[in-house]
């Protein structure tokens, strides 16, 4: 799974570290622990400003997950959905 | 920082680069209740109980922000009352700088010893057999307390074998390591400013987002819309703040479009710091003094001068990074105006300082600058740059994190008196810093050269920065690595006549 967060002016000011350090936090522990699919792999990218902060107000912070733009992403959502991919083989849904 | 208070970092953000925009916009301050509705639109609340009461913080916010006082909910009037008096492109500034926005605090009970779900009301009930007031009885379903009896003695949780009863403080109060924490008729916060160091720890605590510092990057942006000859200096901790991407070169170039005509490293006035505060040890510990204080952190600082007046003498006279900086700059320009950028608010108060006053025309916080980037849509993230920034040593650029001061001061006397074994102890964290003077003070600490800083983790954890201290850490090391000059008395900006002897 490939992440990419917005590291932009505007996303960094609405939090786009944080975002980053949860992830990189997930990728040091919950994703090594048993019950998490051995072949998935997260990758963190930054990225410079995407521009869709100024394409439209209060969208940041803005971040691609496998492709897909989640705008005023929150570290919570981003983790969710980084936990569920991750877990999907081996738990039953 | 506390980094997990998203929400409320988020809206303290919005409104300084609304408050920014404002300014570089020249739109009209009357207007200003606008702002309120542009930064929370429509009619379901997201924060509080209602949208009224979220608009009306952050109008007080807002007001905050262009350096106007904290108003309580009888004096709140229409939000522009008094917006003339800080409609001015200079330093309007004046104390209290940190304030309990009243509207906006939630009273939180203060300190207690409470009993929790998990009490098993158990036969053996140590919590009543230790109290010494007779404050704890066994009810229908727990123990309970009774808080017009308990002295907070705590021996009840201490006995208590499932944990059930907890010790709480509110948050403000239990941040604040020189108890300015006081409750005002209502029981809500208020701040005692005899006792304050605007260390700002309760700005980051809070909860509810209710005390604030004001800024003052209106007068600094009329300032500069103006045609003022402005200059910016920045404290080591800004590696590393404005973008995960962003190079600290690319930091400088971004704050000249911000229309500042250049930027100086604050790292310069610390390798002058230490120099003078290296050359000062050697000079009287232990013969003149017993130990040396550093000086660089104002809150401690304060701290000492308020709580400690008989050993306060022991706080090296040397002038602060920013105080050299900024003289550094003035030499050459004597008409110039000198902005402080750094990752702290205490610095505001220092720059009222009699002595400091001349020097440092504004101070802003690395979120405030972040804020005028947003403004004025700026990526330093994308701005072509050459060249490398060389105006501080690795040990000046080390002052940003937590050790890094006694660490430079300790190398530099190494190298003037090779022979001396000198001790270094760096505290963190205003209450520790409390911890050790009393020490101090008895004679604990002689011969030592303490190192004292308001925040953890240093600068990185000041209350102003964006990213969360670990992160900056390490920018901050990697941009200390690549300075050309490995002592203080290396680097070549620094005229012989500055030099100490």
């Amino acid at each position: 799974m490939k992440v990419v967060v917005c590291v932009g002016s505007n996303c960094t000011m609405m939090g786009a570290d944080s975002i980053i350090a949860s992830l990189e936090n997930l990728k040091d522990t919950l994703l090594q622990k048993e019950g998490a699919n051995p072949a998935f792999t997260l990758e963190i990218e930054m990225a410079r400003c995407l521009g869709e902060c100024k394409k439209k107000n209060a969208v940041s912070p803005v971040v691609i997950v496998d492709g897909e733009m989640y705008r005023n992403a929150s570290r919570e959502q981003i983790m969710s959905v980084v936990l569920d991919a991750a877990y999907e083989y081996i738990l039953p849904k | 920082m506390k980094e997990f208070y998203n929400d409320i970092i988020n809206i303290r953000r919005m409104v300084f680069s609304a408050i920014a925009r404002i300014a570089y916009n020249d739109e009209d301050l009357r207007r200003l209740g606008d702002e309120t509705y542009n930064l929370i639109p429509g009619e379901k609340a997201h924060y509080r109980e209602n949208v009224f009461r979220e608009r009306a913080v952050i109008g007080e916010r807002l007001r905050l922000a262009l350096g106007l006082d904290a108003r309580t909910a009888a004096e709140t009037g229409p939000i522009s009352e008094g917006i003339e008096s800080i409609d001015v492109a200079a330093r309007v500034y004046t104390p209290p700088l940190v304030s309990v926005i009243k509207i906006a605090c939630e009273a939180c009970p203060t300190r207690a010893f409470l009993v929790t779900d998990n009490c098993r009301k158990c036969l053996a009930h140590p919590c009543k057999n230790v109290c010494p007031k007779n404050a704890v009885t066994i009810e229908k379903t727990q123990a309970v307390i009774d808080q017009s009896k308990c002295i907070k003695c705590g021996r009840c949780k201490s006995e208590c074998p499932f944990q059930a009863i907890v010790e709480y403080e509110r948050p403000c109060a239990a941040s604040c390591g020189v108890n300015a924490i006081k409750s005002d008729y209502l029981g809500r916060a208020e701040i005692d400013d005899d006792k304050c160091v605007a260390c700002g720890n309760c700005i980051q605590e809070c909860p509810f987002g209710a005390i604030s510092d004001k800024s003052e990057i209106y007068q600094l942006i009329k300032t500069i819309t103006g045609g003022a000859e402005v200059y910016a200096i920045i404290a080591p901790s800004f590696v590393g703040q404005f973008g995960a991407l962003t190079t600290p070169e690319q930091v400088f170039a971004g704050i000249r479009q911000l229309g500042i005509r250049d930027v100086v490293e604050v790292g310069l006035g610390a390798d002058l710091t230490t120099l003078n505060e290296a050359h000062e040890f050697v000079e009287t510990v232990p013969e003149k003094e017993p130990f040396m204080g550093t000086s660089c952190c104002f809150s401690w600082k304060l701290m000492v001068e308020k709580n400690f007046p008989e050993i306060n003498d022991y706080i090296s006279e040397s002038s602060t990074p920013m105080v050299y900086t900024s003289h550094h700059i003035k030499k050459t320009h004597p008409d110039c105006k000198v902005v402080f950028i750094g990752p702290c608010i205490s610095k505001k108060l220092e720059a009222l300082q009699e002595n400091v006053k001349d020097y440092v025309d504004f101070v802003i916080t690395f979120e405030e600058l972040m804020g005028m980037f947003v403004a004025k849509g700026i990526e330093p993230a994308e701005i072509e740059v050459a060249g490398a920034i060389t105006d501080a040593s690795v040990t000046g650029r080390g002052y940003a994190v937590g050790g890094g001061v006694a660490d430079a001061v300790i190398k530099r006397i190494r190298e003037i008196r090779p022979e001396m074994q000198v001790k270094a102890e760096c505290i963190e964290g205003l209450a520790e810093c409390v911890k050790t003077m009393r020490l101090a003070k008895l004679g604990l600490k002689n011969g030592m050269l303490l190192e004292g800083m308001a925040c953890k983790h240093g600068c990185i954890g000041g209350p102003g920065t964006v990213v969360a201290a670990a992160r900056a850490r390490k920018s901050v090391a990697g941009f200390a690595e690549k300075s050309p000059y490995k002592s203080p008395a290396d680097n070549q900006n620094i005229s012989e006549e500055d030099r100490p002897e």
